[in-house]
């Protein structure tokens, strides 16, 4: 591509040139006559286009130092800032002002050099430095110029300052100043050597020159590397010697001298110019241009200048836009992005300029099959995923992705360069997510974004079914994931991702859809959804909001396995834990009464349901059941019937289970519960709910005359003592009176006459003799009772009655000496006396009582004012108990 | 690669806000614990130098956010990790069953090669506590369907079981470091000096 043209400035001179410098519109040209020749090169007034190609530009020979030397001058510099001119010749440094060319008094003369470097440093805040260093023989010497005032003192006010020296192995060929102007790079004839100004400081060797013969070549490149070449390859270093990139250029011939003319580096070879540029760490050849003759040097600046022995010509970049054409149309998209940059135009238009070549140099690398570099362009200039999706086949819809407008048709991908980029395109989806996330506004439901956040989850998951399937499940498990569902449906049912679909659709909230799948599949031994387990899993997570959907489900669970299928209102979890009972009771009664039993024991275990209506509900399911297990037998006697909770079978355990659920449980309502037991059965039961009525007469009645258990009614006793303190008289009266069963609302299944058992009574009296009136006791026993009987009673009852008599006496008598004691002291207090007179001191503050209230130490007699013992005895409180506040 | 190539292992800490992350970190790497409580921003790494089979290796744990809001890390975060740790606060039955998203979290962001035998360590942390929720038959039971995660009860407060689990942390991370390393496969490094022998070619790259 074209980069450069050459526009000659100077043809045929008459002199021949020797060395060039340039600055501004300025070019200085050094000849071998010893002339220095300033020209002004003007390119806006004086361009002057010809159509037969001739000169472009006028140059103007405005300053002129004639014969300032009988010798080639054969090197020269510029310095702008200081506006001085400096030229070697006959081992002369001359130093002109640059404005006239005019000589000033800097020059150094009657020293023997044939090189020299300047450089200007900015020190401190804008105060810039200017050294030079001077090649004479094998060795450096290095100056910097002095005076106040920086660039703008007067020449005549400055003075060069030694600043060191340092010797070589052999007479420096090249030289130049690194940006710190502390060091040197030098070549000499077979090596380049890093030497600091400082000569404490050792010279470094960097490396030999190559094999081939040629000069050594060094030279500035921007302002902080140094380019340094070796045969024909040129190396990049940092300003302290290391190398700085990773990639050298190879000329295609060894380079005379070179200059970096931003964005392309410059070679003069032999008789042809080479330009390059650099695409990705790749130097490539972009230009060559001919020269009708043998070059000498090349210098830039503004412009850029070439210089045989009689010509002299501009290297004049092409129109930058036409250079950016040219870029993009080979591709060099880096070279590109660096020629838009330097467009002329508004910011926005090189903006858009900008990111028209970086998305071509994206798809420019995915058509390359460079995927990861592509993308990872694609997310630098924030490209529409669907852009970057639509690259990829069967991703989107036609319609969508054919809508999308790539530079090119898109490439074929298969195989393993598809999965790559398969792979590739999750990451960066991936990425995209995390970046539309962030852009999304709580609470949004409908906006583009959401849009986008769709369209990239439903992608991945098709990313995930070609390339990753174990991620599939974690992406449809996001909470907060934004699939298609019609089309994430389809991706898993083709995928045979059963489990993954049930999860898709319980992020989504179809539930039904989740069930119905899991009713179908039960009963497909092989599938991994096989068996009710996954919908009782299922079902115990939905949560009170679901009930109805739970009910509707558990139906066919609980048809086929009811003990496990009740565990979808039993387990111990929150969503279970808060599902309306009542319901869930009313549904469990109509589908399996069975479950009732166990759906209630397990709410009062799990969670200590205490309502009421629960316990009352599982009192009369244990009694519905018992009575059903009594069936058989109904035809035998009672006295015949083995105790109840002693039955064989499954009667004895649930009997029991009822009994010591109505002797513990707190919270059924015995008087709901009464009247549905039936008469003449079930007597332990009833007598619990008697008891917790508080109808003990009738409980005892049971108790004594139809189970005529006295160890039954001992244990009732015992239960309601000393809340009802008389309850024990009421069993002894039970015992003595026969009472009227009838008249207490019990039927009798005995038939034999009711009598009263004066033997239990004494068994009863003898125990608990202690908690029983003695006196109602005596009016109730009958007076026929045989004195033998009472002998244990009436003795036990004689002898703790005599005992609590003489425990009685001696308090009385202790009482009585303690008030003694204390009469006797208070008569003694009484005695003694204090006289208070108006001299008698406080003994605290030492101040006179005065008419004040005062107080009496008995312990040591002291007087004390009232407030003064007061306050003593707070500080004493507090130091007692530091924790108190006043 | 061959045994002298450096390893540094990048373990990542995830779980719920105030179950305790930076304290297990802070009590492995500076044998420190605070009961004040700050929030982490972002994320933040400490490095330790770990002793495996005679082999040092250098662990660089990441300690991350568990707030929502702080919680916008990205993929290049999560990338490379060569093991996740799990946290959850054994007294907050809710940090318990969020491990799932998490864990979930971390294999869409992270995407390993091989999502299902990626090592992931759960860590029950807050054992010192009385009133303790989640019991451990069902943190091991939950371990066990997630292929066998190793399950550790700690407690950073008191030093208890955060040697031995970040111990098998750093085991489970060097596995799957060198798992890893193998995909890559043997690439030379490629030197960029250029050689101040006297070669022939002369060129350095």
């Amino acid at each position: 591509m074209d980069t450069f043209e050459l526009v000659p400035i100077l043809k045929k001179l008459p002199l021949t040139v020797e060395s060039m410098t340039t600055w501004g519109d300025w070019l200085a040209v050094g000849t071998k006559e010893g002339h220095i020749l300033g020209y002004y090169i003007a390119s806006n007034n004086q361009k002057i286009f010809q159509e037969k190609g001739e000169d472009l530009f006028e140059p103007e020979l405005k300053n002129t130092a004639r014969g300032i030397s009988k010798k080639p001058i054969i090197q020269m510099a510029v310095s702008t800032e200081f506006r001085l001119l400096f030229a070697l010749t006959d081992g002369e440094l001359l130093v002109h002002n640059l404005d006239q060319l005019t000589p000033t008094d800097l020059s150094i003369r009657n020293r023997a050099c044939h090189l020299f470097a300047i450089s200007v440093t900015t020190e401190d805040v804008g105060v810039r430095q200017l050294t030079l260093c001077l090649a004479e023989k094998k060795r450096l010497v290095f100056f910097f110029l002095s005076g106040k005032g920086g660039p703008h003192a007067r020449a005549k006010e400055r003075t060069w300052e030694h600043l060191g020296e340092q010797n070589l192995t052999d007479s420096a060929r090249c030289v130049v100043w690194n940006k710190e102007c502390d060091a040197v790079f030098v070549g000499v004839k077979k090596e380049y050597f890093f030497v600091p100004v400082k000569s404490s400081l050792q010279i470094k060797e960097i490396f030999p020159l190559g094999h081939v013969r040629s000069e050594p070549l060094v030279k500035n490149v921007d302002n902080d590397e140094v380019a340094i070449c070796k045969d024909d390859k040129t190396h990049f270093l940092s300003s302290h010697g290391q190398p700085s990139r990773k990639y050298t250029i190879s000329w295609g011939d060894i380079p005379l001298d070179f200059i970096y003319s931003y964005p392309y580096y410059v070679a003069l070879l032999n008789k042809m110019i080479e330009v390059r540029a650099v695409e990705d760490t790749n130097p490539f050849r972009i230009q060559t241009l001919m020269l009708p003759e043998s070059p000498k040097c090349i210098v830039n600046a503004e412009h850029a200048y070439v210089a045989s022995a009689q010509f002299i010509w501009r290297l004049e970049p092409i129109a930058i836009h036409r250079q950016l054409k040219t870029a993009i149309q080979s591709k060099h998209f880096s070279v590109g992005l660096l020629l838009a940059e330097m467009l002329e135009g508004t910011p926005e238009e090189k903006k858009g300029q900008v990111l028209h070549i970086k998305r071509l140099q994206a798809f420019s690398l995915f058509t390359q099959h460079e995927f990861e570099q592509s993308l990872e362009k694609y997310s630098q200039i924030q490209a529409d995923p669907i852009d970057v999706i639509s690259l990829y086949p069967k991703l989107l819809p036609d319609a969508i992705r054919l809508k999308r407008k790539h530079p090119a048709e898109p490439p074929p991908l298969t195989g393993k360069d598809l999965s790559q980029a398969m792979d590739v395109l999750t990451q960066y989806l991936m990425q995209q997510r995390n970046l539309y996330k962030e852009k999304l506004k709580p609470g949004e439901t409908d906006t583009p974004t959401i849009d986008m956040l769709q369209i990239i989850d439903t992608t991945l998951l098709k990313c995930y079914a070609e390339c990753n399937e174990s991620l599939i499940g974690p992406l449809v498990r996001l909470k907060d994931n934004y699939l298609f569902l019609v089309e994430s449906e389809r991706i898993l049912k083709r995928k045979s991702k059963l489990p993954e679909l049930i999860q898709l659709y319980n992020t989504k909230g179809e539930h039904k859809k989740s069930l119905n799948l899991l009713m179908s599949c039960h009963h497909q031994s092989q599938a991994p959804l096989c068996g009710p387990a996954h919908t009782i899993d299922y079902l115990q997570k939905l949560g009170p909001n679901h009930l109805p959907l739970i009910l509707q489900f558990s139906k066919w669970v609980l048809g086929k396995t009811p003990e496990e299928g009740l565990k979808i209102f039993t387990e111990d979890i929150q969503e279970v834990e808060y599902l309306d009972r009542e319901i869930v009771l009313d549904f469990i009664k109509n589908e399996n009464k069975g479950l009732v039993i166990p759906y209630l024991k397990a709410i009062m275990i799990n969670w200590g349901e205490t309502k009421s209506h629960f316990h009352n509900e599982l009192v009369l399911c244990y009694k519905s059941e018992v009575l059903r297990l009594l069936e058989p037998y109904k035809g035998k006697k009672f006295e015949e019937r083995p105790k109840a909770g002693q039955e064989p079978g499954g009667l004895g355990s649930i009997r029991r289970e009822l009994i010591s659920f109505l002797e513990n449980s707190q919270h059924y309502k015995p008087e709901k519960l009464i009247s549905s037991f039936p008469q003449g059965d079930l007597y332990e039961e009833r007598a619990l709910l008697l008891g917790r009525l508080e109808r003990h007469e009738p409980a005892l009645a049971i108790y004594a005359y139809i189970l005529r258990s006295p160890s039954l009614a001992e244990d009732y006793c015992e239960k309601n003592y000393p809340h009802f303190r008389d309850i024990y008289l009421l069993l002894m009266k039970m015992y003595l009176i026969t009472p009227d069963l009838e008249k207490l609302g019990i039927e009798s299944p005995r038939r034999d006459k009711l009598e009263s058992n004066m033997k239990s009574a004494l068994a009863l009296l003898s125990k608990y003799h202690e908690v029983i009136d003695t006196s109602q006791v005596l009016n109730l026993l009958p007076p026929d009772t045989p004195l033998r009987d009472l002998q244990v009673f009436l003795t036990s009852v004689l002898e703790k009655k005599s005992k609590e008599r003489r425990t009685n006496q001696v308090t009385k008598s202790l009482i009585f000496a303690q008030h003694v004691q204390v009469q006797r002291e208070r008569i003694r207090s009484e005695g003694t006396f204090y006289h208070i007179t108006d001299d008698t001191i406080c003994d605290h503050c030492k101040k006179k009582l005065g008419d004040s209230a005062f107080a009496w130490n008995a312990n040591n007699g002291s007087i004390v004012h009232y407030y003064c013992w007061d306050a003593n005895q707070i500080k004493q409180e507090r130091a007692k108990n530091p924790g108190l506040n006043s | 690669m061959s045994a002298r190539r450096k390893v540094l292992l990048k373990v990542i800490i995830l779980g719920d806000s105030g179950v305790g992350k930076t304290s297990l970190m802070n009590q492995y790497v500076n044998k420190r614990f605070t009961t004040q409580y700050k929030a982490t921003i972002g994320a933040d790494f400490l490095t330790k130098e770990v002793m495996i089979d005679d082999r040092l290796v250098t662990m660089q744990i990441w300690d991350t956010a568990g707030q929502e809001r702080f919680q916008s890390l990205g993929v290049a975060f999560y990338r490379g990790a060569d093991c996740c740790v799990l946290v959850y606060d054994v007294t907050q039955p809710n940090t318990f069953k969020t491990l799932d998203s998490w864990r979930d979290e971390f294999l869409i962001q992270a995407s390993p090669r091989d999502p299902e035998n990626f090592p992931f360590v759960v860590l029950g942390n807050k054992v010192d506590l009385e009133n303790r929720a989640v019991p451990t038959r069902r943190a091991q039971g939950w371990c066990e369907t997630k292929n066998n995660i190793p399950y550790f009860e700690t407690s950073a407060k008191e030093a208890i079981n955060v040697e031995q689990a970040f111990q098998a942390i750093a085991r489970k991370a060097l596995e799957q470091d060198a798992k890893t390393s193998c995909d890559i496969g043997l690439e030379p490094n490629i030197p960029i000096q250029p050689e101040p022998a006297k070669d022939k070619s002369g060129c350095c790259t």
